[in-house]
This record gives C-alpha cells, structure tokens and sequence, in this order.
C-alpha cells in the first residue's frame, strides 16, 4: 500500500553517496556508509536553484541503535542558515542537540541515544540563487537503553545473574 | 515540520516486481477455504484462560473438536445455508471441517471473480507464476454474518522456512566448543561429533537444557503425538538415519504424513526445513509418534493445514517453523480465521510453537522481500509467532570462540542470535555490500505486534515494551530483487502500541553455533535459525505431556505465571540471557524482545507444568 507521502527523486542523485534534494520539503535519504569501528558516515547537500527562504529535509535511517550522532554543515556562499533540527520522523518530536549554530556553520550532536528508526533533518535559511551548503552525519553505533526494572524485580534480576554464571561455568567445563 | 503520516492500514502489501499478465483463465478450477466466523469468542477466551489455571475446576480440562464446534463453531444450520449458497453459484464444498469454521470449496475462476467481486488476474514475479485477485474481496451480503473469510483466489507462495547457514565468508577453520578445544577443519560431511558448535544434534539438547532427568526419568515422549506443521515434503529416511546416528531408534514407521489438500502437489522447496523440523521434534522426543502436516505454500493451503492438524485432535503438541511478517495481514479479515484456529488448538490443550523469524528485531527487511539498506529498516514481526495462543520459538548464540581465515571472533556468554558480533570482522576483510547481503538483519526474531495487544500475561511484566516511533518503510535504493521508487514511503508502522511481545522463549539458533543436518542421504554442518528452535520446543511440549499425563494446554499463562513466581531463582525453569541484542532489543535478565523470559531448563519446567 503506497504511501501519499511518497517522494520522487533523481536516480542521478541516489547514485552517489550525496544526497541532494530535488526541491525544498521533499524528503531526502542520506545513505549511510559504514566506516571504522562502529561508525557510519553519511552526507547531504543542496543546491538553491531559486532565491529566499528553503526547508530542506533529509531522512536518516539508522539500524542499529546509535549511541552517538554528529552533524556538521557548512554554508556556500550566499546561504545562511536560520536553524537545523532532528525530529523522529512521522512524530515531530525532537531529538534534543548540543549545537554550535552560526549562519555559515553548525555543529549539533545528539544529547540522547537514537533508538533504530528514522529521523528527520530539518534545514531552514535563506540563500540567493545558485547557491549552495553540504552537511555530513558520522553515527556511532550503541545499544538501546534497557528498561529501568521495577525495585521488586532486582531480586529476579540478582537471581538472574547467579544463574546465568552457573550456566557459563558448566558450559565451560564441556 | 513532518508532513502529515499518511493513512497506512495493514495490511502493508507491495508488488512492484510482479507483472501482470493479465486476466487468468475463466475455467480454471481453484481450491479456496471458507473460514467462519467464531462464535461467543469472550467465552471462548475465558474458557481457555480457565483451562491452564490450576484453581479453576476446569483445569486442563479439554475440549474435543466436537465439542469445540458445538460451542464456538457455526452452527449445522449456518454451515448449511452456506454450502447452499455456494453450490446455487456453482461451486461444490469438497470439505466442511469438524469445527464447523472451515469450509474447502471448488470452484471456477469466473464463479469465483463473480461471487467475491474482483477480477482474478495471472502474475509472474522473480521465476514465480501465480494468481490473486485485483481488488480486495467483497463478502456476499447473504453470508456475510457467518463468513469470516476466503483464501485461495491468490496463489503465491508466502511462507518463508526459518532456516539459516553458516555464510562462506564465515566457516571456521576450527571449532572451539566453550573450553573443551576441538581443533577440526571445516568438517567435512561426515557424522557430527557430539558438543561441537555448528554440529549440535538433538542429543546435545539434553545436556544444554537439562533434559537428561527426563530421560532418566523413563520419558520419551511414548503415547504421545507431535506434529509438524509444513509446506515442504521430505524423506522419512532422512529423519531414520539421523536418529539413529545419534543413538535412536532409526525406525521410520511412527512418522506419518498427511496431505492436507489431498491431490495437492507439495512443493520441495523447504524440504530441508520439514526434514530438520522432523529430525529435532522426534530426536527429543524419541517415543513420541511423529505427523507431517502438509500443504502448498498458499494462503488456503495454511487454512488447511492448521485446520487438519488441530481439528484432527491426534497432535499432543504442534509446530511450524514457517511464517511472514505479521504486517502483511489483514487484522479484520485475514487473522479471525487463523485466531479461531489457534484458540481451537488452545481449548483442545494444545500448544502451538512457531518460529519467531530469523531476521532479528528487522522480520521485513528480509533480503529477498525489503533489504538494508535499499530499504530502510522497519522494527517488525514475525507471525504466526505473534499470535498470542502461539509460543514464539527465539533464537540465542552459545558461548563459543569461532576460528576464522583472519583471526577469532569470541561469543564469552550466551546472548540473543544476531550477527551484529560478527560485524567488524566482516567489515574488516569484506565490502559492506556483503555484509548487508548475508549479516544484517539476521538474528532470532522478536519485538513488538502491531496487531496483537499486549496479552494478560505480558501486561506489566518488566521489560515488555510498546512499538517504537519512526518505524517507517523507505525506498532509498531499488534493489533488483524488489524494485521500488527511490524516496517513496511504503508503510508506517504504528508507534507507541502496546501489543504482544515475542519471543516467549530462546534456545539455540545461532548456525554458529548450530546444528548438523541429515538431507538428501548426506550430513552438513553449521546450520541454525529459529526453526530449530519451533520443533525442539515441540519435542520437548511431548516430554512434558508424557510426564504430565495428558496435554499440558494454552502454555503461555503458566510459562509466565512461572517467571513471575521464580524469576531465574533456583528450580526456576528459566535462565537469563544476560546481555546482547538482536540487532535493537537488549537483553537482560528479565523479559525482553531478543530472547524473551529467556532459556529453558526443561527439567525444571517439567516439574512447573507437571508437578
């Protein structure tokens, strides 16, 4: 069952590991790609083909958890950013950031683990024609945050832990 | 700043890679099962509950099939009114089953297009040819109050075994069993050797979950009947040489097999499913009679071959290790019938193990249906495992060290199945296309229904979560295997409900550390998925029933009632896994969607379920 919210965009565009938008409020996929240890790169840019103010939105897939997710963008000349936020996508709620925002470059980390999921970039500024900004996301990944059990179950939880070094031990001695 | 979510009720359904072919042959003479609908389904519920609930005096009490239909059933008079009615449009009832819920019929395209309102059209898609129906059914309005649903009209194969092997980027050059060292070469198809990651047989099981009592014990499972529920054929010899390769019996004669769509044609595609379902179930349990329920591999086939194993009433206990994602279902039309069956199976005493999938916490990015990373990632389920009246069979990974071309990679404790540990090994001497062609998502199946809600059992039980937000199906690259539009947004997944948790219990399914099959006359190592995981649980449901003296029922309220009581204390019968994931749930030592309450200890849940 398609999706009205569906979004065409340029094979050309996909092909290579920047993504671009083909217009303001489309959504653009940023392709991840991993890189050393636990991380994944990923980067996104737009070209201003028109005038004024633009929202630019980019989606971010990110299976497996991520611990930690950095973004940076660096405005062409003639764009000025105005904000930049992440939001769950599908929800508008918004990842809370650390952000080092000017209206040539931002630097923004997530300040709480992003479960598996999708999110939702969110770029505002104003830019002359022709011009242009590019931004990158480095992911680490981590683990979702366990639930916090109730008081009455760290006893099962203790119970837990003993039984499961009597299962290692026997399973070493095989 | 998101625009709006688009209406996307289940079922999700996509097919871009089909191609019409336009309108099937009017004559052609189709199979289809008429499900009815259930009747006074509150009872029914209640009644179930009652029959696992040691204070009532309904207490394992069990229904018969009769009986069964004589309370939930359609009445005689309703069934008969629709056999009317259908023969009035030209189709003849082949069968009408003893529940009173399910009809078989036969009849023409034409009659068939014409009485549910949709043409029927021919389709071709990746080497498969089949036929389904352009609209969604419209139910004639004179036996729309007793008919729940039709399957049959589309014949594509659905159902995907859960049966997973070693890659080749990953076989050993030697194998590492906990401590106890066996320096061994890839092993060569020969008989497996007994505690050896990747050549585990079903006597090991003994020895991992502490069935061996049982076995002391004088149980074999003798007077009781396992059935395997399947949409492949197999070798009865297989099965032989396997046990008795492992010290049984080699006896084939307490298999049988039933065709469950008698002059259907079972496909062999998956025989080495139903030959591993048969080798685990009957290698546990090896006193216990074993029926191979058959059918195609169709929508009606399934309606038939749930129906003839659990209305026949001969199977202690069932399993299958077939099943889709849950998503694909119609919550309306397409799980009452399967929900009525099930419960059936329930008020009858038996449990019901299915695999829970073998794609971790990802059951839709299966990497023929919506792969990573051409799709985005969509935190799923498997079903039938989700269904609550079923048990869901998920996977762990033993401790091991695996020996590999470049260096080792260390499992130190038992954790959910996923090849996230497998990870940077892979990255670090293969391109990343290989790694998310064979490793990513592969892991025991769980997570969150967004069909089912949570069921009483789970209901505040630490560790049981609701769906996650964000939860969407994105085309970022067409795969050649499924082709989509770059950007499109397929299917949103509900976030935030509060549905049923799978699985409900893990064993060993990591092919790492997995298991030896016996197929085609020949052994091969390093195989594993959850469907091993459904028919050991079978077996062990047969044990269980042999020691309690008779069916042990609805399993699911006295597994958690149990874990409630005991948690993972002495003579609990489950014990933790501690840490890892299956690829986005975290295990710990309570409930959680990557391996559930946990192992078993299969002597001590003997003692729960049969004291």
């Amino acid at each position: 069952m398609k999706n009205s919210l569906s979004v065409l965009l340029p094979a050309v565009a996909l092909a290579a590991t920047l993504a671009a938008p083909a217009h303001a409020n489309t959504l653009t996929p940023i392709i991840l790609t991993p890189g050393s240890g636990l991380t994944q790169t990923g980067s996104f840019s737009d070209l201003l083909a028109a005038a004024g103010n633009f929202t630019d939105l980019f989606l971010l897939n990110t299976p497996p958890p991520v611990a930690d997710a950095q973004f940076t963008l660096s405005a062409g000349d003639g764009v000025q950013f105005t904000s930049f936020s992440l939001l769950v996508f599908g929800t508008n709620t918004p990842v809370p950031l650390n952000e080092s925002f000017s209206a040539s470059a931002i630097t923004a980390s997530a300040t709480v683990p992003l479960n598996s999921g999708l999110y939702e970039l969110v770029v505002n500024g104003s830019a002359v024609a022709g011009a242009s900004y590019a931004g990158t996301v480095t992911t680490t990944a981590g683990t979702l945050t366990p639930p916090v059990p109730e008081p009455a179950s760290w006893a099962l939880m203790l119970a837990g832990l003993v039984a499961g070094g009597g299962l290692m031990r026997r399973r070493r001695s095989i | 700043m998101t625009p709006a979510m688009a209406a996307s009720p289940l079922p999700f359904t996509y097919d871009a890679a089909a191609v019409d072919n336009g309108a099937a042959a009017a004559d052609t003479m189709v199979d289809v099962a008429i499900s009815l609908k259930l009747v006074n389904r509150p009872q029914l519920e209640r009644f179930i509950a009652s029959t696992v609930d040691r204070s009532s005096p309904n207490f394992r009490k069990f229904l018969t099939p009769q009986q069964f239909a004589a309370r939930f059933g359609q009445s005689d008079a309703s069934v008969t009114r629709v056999r009317a009615f259908l023969k009035a449009h030209g189709i003849s009832v082949t069968k009408v089953f003893s529940n009173n819920l399910v009809l078989m019929a036969r009849g023409s395209n034409a009659q068939l297009a014409s009485l549910f309102g949709s043409p029927i059209h021919n389709f071709s898609e990746n080497g498969q040819a089949y036929q389904r129906p352009l609209n969604r059914l419209v139910m004639p309005a004179a036996i729309s109050d007793v008919v729940a649903g039709v399957a049959g009209l589309d014949t594509k194969a659905k159902f995907r075994p859960h049966h997973r092997s070693v890659p080749l980027a990953l076989q050993p050059r030697s194998l590492d069993a906990g401590r106890g060292v066996v320096a061994l070469a890839r092993p060569a198809a020969t008989m497996p050797t007994p505690g050896v990651p990747q050549q585990y047989t079903a006597a090991d099981l003994a020895t991992l979950y502490n069935i061996t009592p049982l076995y002391n014990r004088g149980l074999t499972g003798a007077g009781k009947t396992l059935g395997i529920m399947t949409f492949a054929k197999f070798n009865a010899s297989d099965a032989g040489a396997y046990w008795g390769a492992i010290g049984l019996s080699s006896s084939t004669s307490r298999i049988s097999v039933v065709n469950t769509v008698p002059g259907s044609t079972i496909s062999n595609n998956g025989a080495d499913e139903t030959t591993l379902d048969v080798e685990q179930s009957g290698g546990i349990a090896p006193g216990a009679n074993v029926i191979v329920y058959e059918a195609p591999n169709t929508d009606a086939g399934a309606m038939a071959l749930y129906t003839t194993a659990i209305t026949a009433n001969v199977a202690d206990t069932l399993s299958i290790s077939w099943g889709e994602s849950e998503v694909y279902y119609d919550p309306a039309v397409d799980l009452p019938p399967y929900d009525a069956l099930f419960m059936q199976a329930a008020a009858q005493g038996v449990p019901i193990s299915a695999a829970s999938g073998d794609e971790g916490s990802y059951d839709i990015n299966y990497s023929q249906a919506f792969p990573y990373p051409s799709y985005t990632s969509v935190l799923t389920v498997d079903y039938p495992s989700s269904s609550p009246y079923v048990l869901a069979a998920g996977g762990t990974t033993l401790p091991v060290t695996l020996n590999l071309s470049h260096g080792t990679v260390g499992v130190p404790e038992v954790r959910p199945w996923a090849w996230d540990y497998l990870r940077d090994y892979i990255l670090s001497y293969n391109p990343q296309d290989y790694y998310y062609a064979n490793l990513f998502p592969v892991g025991g199946g769980g997570g969150v229904s967004v069909q089912y809600p949570v069921p009483a059992y789970q209901a505040g039980l630490t560790g049981v979560m609701t769906s996650a937000p964000g939860q969407s199906l994105f085309c970022f690259t067409s795969p050649s295997v499924n082709p989509c539009t770059p950007g499109e947004d397929l299917f949103d997944a509900p976030a935030n409900f509060a549905g049923r948790n799978t699985p409900d219990v893990s064993l060993n399914a990591d092919p790492e550390t997995g298991y030896s099959l016996y197929f085609k006359g020949k052994w091969s190592t390093g195989s594993g998925g959850t469907s091993f995981v459904a028919p050991q649980l079978n077996g062990i449901m047969a044990l269980i029933s042999e020691q309690a003296g008779g069916r042990i029922g609805w399993p699911h309220p006295q597994l958690y009632a149990a874990f409630k009581a005991m948690g993972y204390g002495s003579n609990s019968p489950f014990t933790a896994v501690g840490f890892g994931s299956n690829e986005f749930y975290t295990a710990g030592p309570y409930y959680n969607p990557a391996s559930g309450i946990g192992q078993l200890n299969v002597d001590n849940l003997a003692h729960v379920l049969a004291p």
